[in-house]
C-alpha cells in the first residue's frame, strides 16, 4: 500500500509539473510543434495533481514527513519535466489526442 | 517581480556575484560532504569492513556490557553506549578513561566484545565533521566559517530569486543546446529553483542546530548566564554533581531502561526506544544513568524525550520531554539530521544535495563565462576564480575518491613519521586535493576533464579494491544482506559512470577560444 | 546614482559589510536576549521564549543583509541598524 502511495504521488506530482509546464505556450507550442494555444484548464489540472500528490503523501507519511517529501518529489518532477521538454518534447504531443488546443 | 527598481536588482546582483564567488568553493564543500554524510553509516561499514554486520533484533543487556568494562573506565565520569540499529549494527561504545582521554570504539551486539576495526576515521570521523567545520578545529573558527557560507547561501537564494526576472515564465527551461554560458545559466537557475525550498531549509535548520555555539550571549540572557541551565530547560541536559569517592555499586541499568521507555512510550502513545545508555560517575554513590531518544526511526522531531535515574537506587530523577516550541525546533534540526527510517525520503535528500552542488558549481561556472568573453580571462582574478573553482569542484570529489581508495589500499598497521594509518588516510585526500588546485591552474579549462577521467578510474578502483580486500564484493553484499556495502558501491559505479560521461562530453565539446569572443545573444 | 552599491567606494562597502554581517548580528543577538527577556513576563517559558526567538532570527538577520546591499544610504542604515541593535541589548540587560 505504501508503495502504491508513493507511485501514485510520483506520478500526480510528474503530471501536475507536466500539465504546468505545458499551459505555458512556449512548451506547449514545442511539444505539439504547431502554434495552438494550451487548453485553458491545464493550468488548473496541474495545480490540482500537485496539490493530490500532497494528499497521497500525507496519507501515506503523515503530515511531518510530507513536509519534506512533498517538495523534494515535486522538484523531482520539475527536473524531469524540464529534461523532457529539453531533449524529447515531442514525446507528449500525444497528449493532443485528449485536448482540443485553442486556435 | 516588475515592481522592483532597476537600482534594487542591481544591488542583489552584485551581492549574489560577489558572495557567490567568495564563498562558492566553501559552500560548495559543505554541501558535497553533506550529501556523503547522508549515507555516513554505509559510507563507514564499507571504510571499516569489521563493522559489516547485519542488523538483528535483540535484546541487549547493557548490565552485562558494564559488568564487562576494561579496567580503566570502572570509574569512569562518563561511559555513553549507542544502541545498535539497522543503520549502526554494532554498539557504540565511548568512555572517558581514568586519564581523561576518550576512547571510542564498537562492540559486537551478539558477544559484546570489542571489535577489532580498521583505523580510519570513515565518514563519521572525516565527512561528518568536515561538513561542519571544514575539519578547522580552533577556536571553532571552522564552524563560525560554515556558518558564515549558510547565512549567505540563504542570502544568495533570495537575492536570486530577485535577479531572476522571468521565474514563471522560464521555470522550466533549460536549453542545453545553446552556447555554453546560456547552458550554464539555465541549468543554474533550473537547479536552484527545483530544489529552492531544500537549499533554503538545510543552511536555516544547520544554523539552527549549532544556536548555542552561534549566539551564547543572546541565549544565555534569559538564562542569568547559566548555560548549563539552559540546555537542562531546552534539550534536557543532566550535569552529574562531583564524584563524593564513595564507591557504591549500579542498580539494574537494564530495568531503568525499560521504565523510561515505558514512561516515553506512555506519553506518545506508540513505543518510544532510548537510542543513548549512559552512565556518569560509575562506581561512585553519586552515579546518574541518563536515556535519550536522539534518533527516532519513525518521525522527523529530533531527541524528544531524556529520562535520568540515580545509579545507586534506581530511582528515577528526571523525566524530560520537549515542550512545544522546543518540539519545533527540533522538527526543523530533525529535518537536517535526516536519521529517521524513511529510504525514498533519504535518496531524495541525496539527489536533492547533488543538485545543490550543481547549483554551486553551474553558478561559480557562469561567473566565469561572463567574464570569459571580456577578454578578462586572463586576468588574475578570474585564473585565481578559475582554479579554485575547478579545485573546488572536480577536485574535492577527486579527494574523496582517493580517500576511499587509499582506505582500501594502506595496510591495517600503516604509519609514517609518527601519523596513524586514520591520519594517513586524511593526509591523502588533503594532498589530492591540494595537487587538483595547482593542477587546475597550471592547466586550466582542460583540467576539469582530465579530473572527471580521474574520478571515473578512482570510483571504479575503489570498487574493484573493496571486491579485492573484503569478502563483500557487490554481488556478495546483496545476497548477504550487507546493503550498506551494496549502496556504496553501486553508488561509487554510477558516479564513475557519470564522471565518465563527463569526461566524454568535455572532450567532445572543447571549442577553440575564438569562437567565445563573438556577440552572445542577449538573455 | 551614487548611493548604489555597484558605484560605491572601498569604504561604504566595507561599511555596508560590517552593518550588515556585524551589526546583523549583534540585532539578532539582542534579538534573542530581548525575546528571553519579555516573553517569560507574560508567562512563556524561558526555554520556549529563546527557541522561538532562535527560529526566527534568520528571518530577521537575512533581510537585514539584503537591505544593507540595497540601499541607497548606507550610513543612514546602517546607522540604524546598531542602533536598534543597542536598544534591544540594553532591554535584554534592564529586564
Amino acid at each position: 500500500m505504501s508503495m502504491v502511495l508513493l507511485i501514485a504521488a510520483g506520478l500526480a506530482g510528474l503530471g501536475g509539473c507536466l500539465a504546468l509546464a505545458l499551459s505555458q505556450h512556449r512548451h506547449w507550442q514545442a511539444a505539439m510543434r504547431s502554434s495552438s494555444l494550451p487548453p485553458r484548464w491545464a493550468r488548473r489540472l496541474g495545480w490540482s495533481l500537485i496539490a493530490a500528490s500532497l494528499g497521497l503523501l500525507i496519507m501515506r507519511d503523515g503530515a511531518s514527513f510530507a513536509m519534506l517529501f512533498w517538495p523534494l518529489l515535486i522538484g523531482a518532477g520539475a527536473l524531469v519535466t524540464a529534461g523532457l521538454l529539453s531533449w524529447k518534447p515531442t514525446l507528449l504531443s500525444p497528449l493532443s489526442k485528449w485536448c482540443t488546443g485553442r486556435r | 517581480m516588475t515592481r522592483i527598481s532597476a537600482e534594487f536588482r542591481h544591488a542583489m546582483h552584485w551581492a549574489h556575484s560577489w558572495l557567490g564567488v567568495v564563498l562558492g568553493i566553501i559552500m560548495f564543500a559543505v554541501f558535497w560532504m553533506g550529501t556523503l554524510t547522508i549515507f555516513a553509516p554505509e559510507i563507514d561499514q564499507w571504510m571499516i569492513p569489521e563493522t559489516r554486520i547485519v542488523h538483528q533484533e535483540r535484546d541487549i543487556s547493557y548490565d552485562r556490557l558494564l559488568a564487562e568494562l576494561p579496567p580503566e573506565a570502572r570509574a569512569s565520569a562518563y561511559i555513553n553506549f549507542v544502541v545498535p540499529t539497522e543503520r549502526h549494527p554494532a554498539i557504540g561504545f565511548f568512555y572517558q578513561g581514568a586519564d581523561g582521554t576518550f576512547h571510542d570504539s564498537a562492540l559486537d551486539p551478539a558477544t559484546g566484545q570489542p571489535l577489532e576495526m580498521t583505523d580510519s576515521l570513515a565518514a563519521s570521523g572525516f565527512f561528518y565533521p568536515f561538513h561542519l567545520s571544514l575539519m578547522i578545529e580552533w577556536q571553532n573558527l571552522g564552524n563560525w566559517i560554515v556558518g558564515l557560507a549558510a547565512l549567505a547561501m540563504l542570502i544568495l537564494l533570495v537575492s536570486g530569486l530577485f535577479i531572476h526576472r522571468k521565474i514563471i515564465a522560464e521555470f522550466f527551461v533549460f536549453r542545453p543546446h545553446r552556447k555554453a554560458r546560456r547552458a550554464t545559466l539555465d541549468l543554474h537557475n533550473l537547479s536552484s529553483l527545483i530544489g529552492l525550498p531544500f537549499y533554503f531549509l538545510m543552511p536555516l535548520s544547520g544554523l539552527l542546530i549549532f544556536a548555542f555555539l552561534y549566539l551564547p550571549w543572546g541565549i544565555g540572557e534569559a538564562f542569568d548566564g547559566d548555560m548549563d541551565a539552559a540546555y537542562a530547560e531546552m534539550s534536557g541536559d543532566y550535569a552529574a554533581p562531583e564524584r563524593s569517592g564513595r564507591p557504591a555499586p549500579l542498580a539494574s541499568v537494564d530495568a531503568m531502561k525499560r521504565e523510561a521507555e515505558a514512561l516515553w512510550s506512555a506519553e506518545e502513545g506508540v513505543p518510544v526506544k532510548t537510542n543513548l545508555v549512559r552512565v556518569l560517575n560509575h562506581g561512585d554513590e553519586t552515579a546518574v544513568v541518563y536515556f535519550r531518544n536522539t534518533f527516532p526511526e519513525d518521525r522527523v522531531v529530533l531527541s524528544e524525550y531524556v529520562a535520568v535515574f540515580d545509579g545507586a537506587s534506581g530511582r528515577l530523577i528526571r523525566n524530560f520531554s520537549l515542550p512545544p516550541l522546543g518540539e519545533a525546533s527540533a522538527w526543523i534540526q530533525g529535518a537536517h539530521f535526516v536519521q529517521f527510517g524513511h529510504w525514498p525520503l533519504r535518496w531524495l535528500y541525496f539527489f536533492g544535495g547533488l543538485g545543490g552542488c550543481v547549483m554551486i558549481a553551474t553558478g561559480m561556472l557562469f561567473w566565469l563565462r561572463s567574464r570569459e568573453s571580456k577578454l578578462a580571462n586572463t586576468s588574475l582574478g578570474y585564473r585565481v576564480v578559475e582554479a579554485l573553482t575547478i579545485g573546488g569542484v572536480s577536485g574535492i570529489v577527486l579527494a574523496t575518491a582517493a580517500f576511499l581508495v587509499a582506505n582500501r589500499l594502506l595496510p591495517s598497521d600503516a604509519a609514517l613519521a609518527g601519523i596513524d594509518r586514520a591520519g594517513l588516510e586524511v593526509r591523502v585526500f588533503w594532498l589530492m586535493w591540494l595537487g587538483t588546485f595547482l593542477h587546475a591552474a597550471v592547466l586550466r579549462e582542460r583540467a576539469w576533464g582530465q579530473q572527471c577521467w580521474a574520478i571515473a578510474v578512482s570510483g571504479m578502483a575503489a570498487v574493484i579494491l573493496n571486491a579485492a580486500t573484503t569478502p563483500h564484493h557487490i554481488i556478495a553484499a546483496l545476497s548477504g544482506g550487507h546493503w550498506a556495502v551494496a549502496i556504496t558501491d553501486i553508488v561509487l559505479i554510477a558516479g564513475a559512470g557519470l564522471a565518465l560521461w563527463a569526461g566524454l562530453r568535455l572532450a567532445q565539446n572543447a571549442e577553440p577560444r575564438s569562437s567565445d569572443l563573438k556577440a552572445l545573444p542577449a538573455e | 546614482m551614487a548611493g548604489a552599491i555597484q558605484q560605491n567606494g572601498p569604504g561604504r562597502i566595507a561599511w555596508r559589510l560590517l552593518a550588515a554581517f556585524g551589526g546583523g548580528y549583534a540585532l539578532v543577538s539582542g534579538f534573542v536576549a530581548m525575546m528571553g527577556q519579555v516573553l517569560p513576563l507574560i508567562g512563556v517559558a524561558r526555554g520556549e521564549a529563546v527557541a522561538l526567538a532562535l527560529m526566527l532570527a534568520l528571518f530577521i538577520y537575512v533581510p537585514v543583509c539584503l537591505m544593507m546591499f540595497a540601499t541607497p544610504r548606507p550610513w543612514r542604515d546602517g546607522l540604524a541598524v546598531l542602533a536598534t541593535a543597542a536598544a534591544l541589548i540594553l532591554l535584554a540587560r534592564a529586564i
